[in-house]
């Protein structure tokens, strides 16, 4: 079942639709309600490799419906940790719960100061009021 | 005019009336229960099924021999315009066949993608009931056979298919 629209106060979003869980140097990234909710049931992740690079505001990933591929972007930059496994084997986690169970990867940041230029939940809600 | 037909490998039929009963006709057939569904949902049926699709997977770019549809050809007892085109293609054999084929790896193949060997994907799907990757696409002749492994560019990554035999899926009562 996919979830019903949220959007988390305690987390930092990007304009392409991704959240971002910031926990001291490490973040988890995924991507919002909207964007899962735009996609329709995902039935595909590609994901990073464990150890890869990733840069703000570049793909670092894909996700894709039956009708559509996104890429995925990140709204930090730093080093892959962690890609979710349970993701990649049922991407329609993401829809289910895009904000807990359906995270995408974790990251170590490689610019902590990139945080400051992310979207609180006002600001990313003013993105979404400007579809 | 109903036609025991389909354009999706399941049992039914198309119902064709004149545009201005469309709408009436529509409405009654949804009030027996019939849930609708949208294009997406049909292509992902037809694929399954291995049914081409006209501007994706045949078009004036292709012969009806290499797309697998020379059964729908009278050659022998008609001429007709392009019988003798058709007549030579089946003589030597296509150079290139409409394949269906299933990936043997996480990867969702799309219309456009290069296959190695010089052949492409004119259509490609994640099929819902096998829940894997499918599509179909022009190979070279030597590549057609079922079972032969395709590399299919996804996107800048080389991903496995099997070339399998028509249709893809069916479904088992």
């Amino acid at each position: 079942m996919a979830a019903a629209e949220s959007y988390p106060e305690d987390l930092k979003y990007h304009s392409e639709h991704d959240w971002a869980r910031i926990d001291g140097d490490e973040a988890v990234l995924g991507i919002t309600w909207f964007a899962a909710d735009a996609l329709g049931e995902l039935v595909h992740f590609e994901p990073p490799a464990p150890g890869a690079a990733v840069a703000k505001d570049a793909s670092y990933g894909e996700v894709e419906s039956v009708k559509a591929v996104s890429d995925v972007i990140a709204p930090l930059s730093g080093e892959v940790l962690e890609v979710n496994q349970a993701v990649v084997d049922a991407p329609e986690t993401v829809n289910e719960d895009p904000y807990g169970a359906g995270w995408l990867v974790r990251i170590r940041l490689s610019d902590p100061s990139e945080v400051d230029a992310l979207l609180d939940l006002a600001a990313y809600k003013q993105v979404l009021a400007d579809q | 005019m109903v036609n025991r037909t389909g354009y999706t490998g399941e049992d039914g039929c198309e119902i064709l009336c004149m545009a201005e009963d469309a709408v009436a006709l529509w409405d009654a057939v949804l009030a027996r229960g019939v849930v609708p569904c949208g294009l997406g949902a049909r292509d992902t049926l037809r694929l399954e099924a291995s049914l081409p699709l006209h501007g994706n997977d045949i078009g004036p770019d292709t012969n009806a021999i290499e797309a697998g549809l020379g059964w729908t050809c009278a050659l022998e007892a008609k001429d007709f315009s392009g019988a003798g085109v058709l007549r030579a293609v089946k003589a030597e054999g296509p150079s290139r066949r409409l394949v269906s084929f299933v990936m043997e790896e996480k990867a969702i193949p799309r219309q456009g993608m290069p296959i190695e060997g010089g052949g492409e994907v004119t259509s490609g799907t994640h099929s819902p009931m096998l829940d894997v990757g499918i599509g179909m696409g022009y190979v070279p002749a030597a590549q057609a056979a079922p079972g032969t492994k395709l590399t299919i560019d996804v996107r800048g990554k080389p991903r496995t298919a099997r070339v399998v035999k028509r249709p893809i899926y069916t479904r088992e009562d």
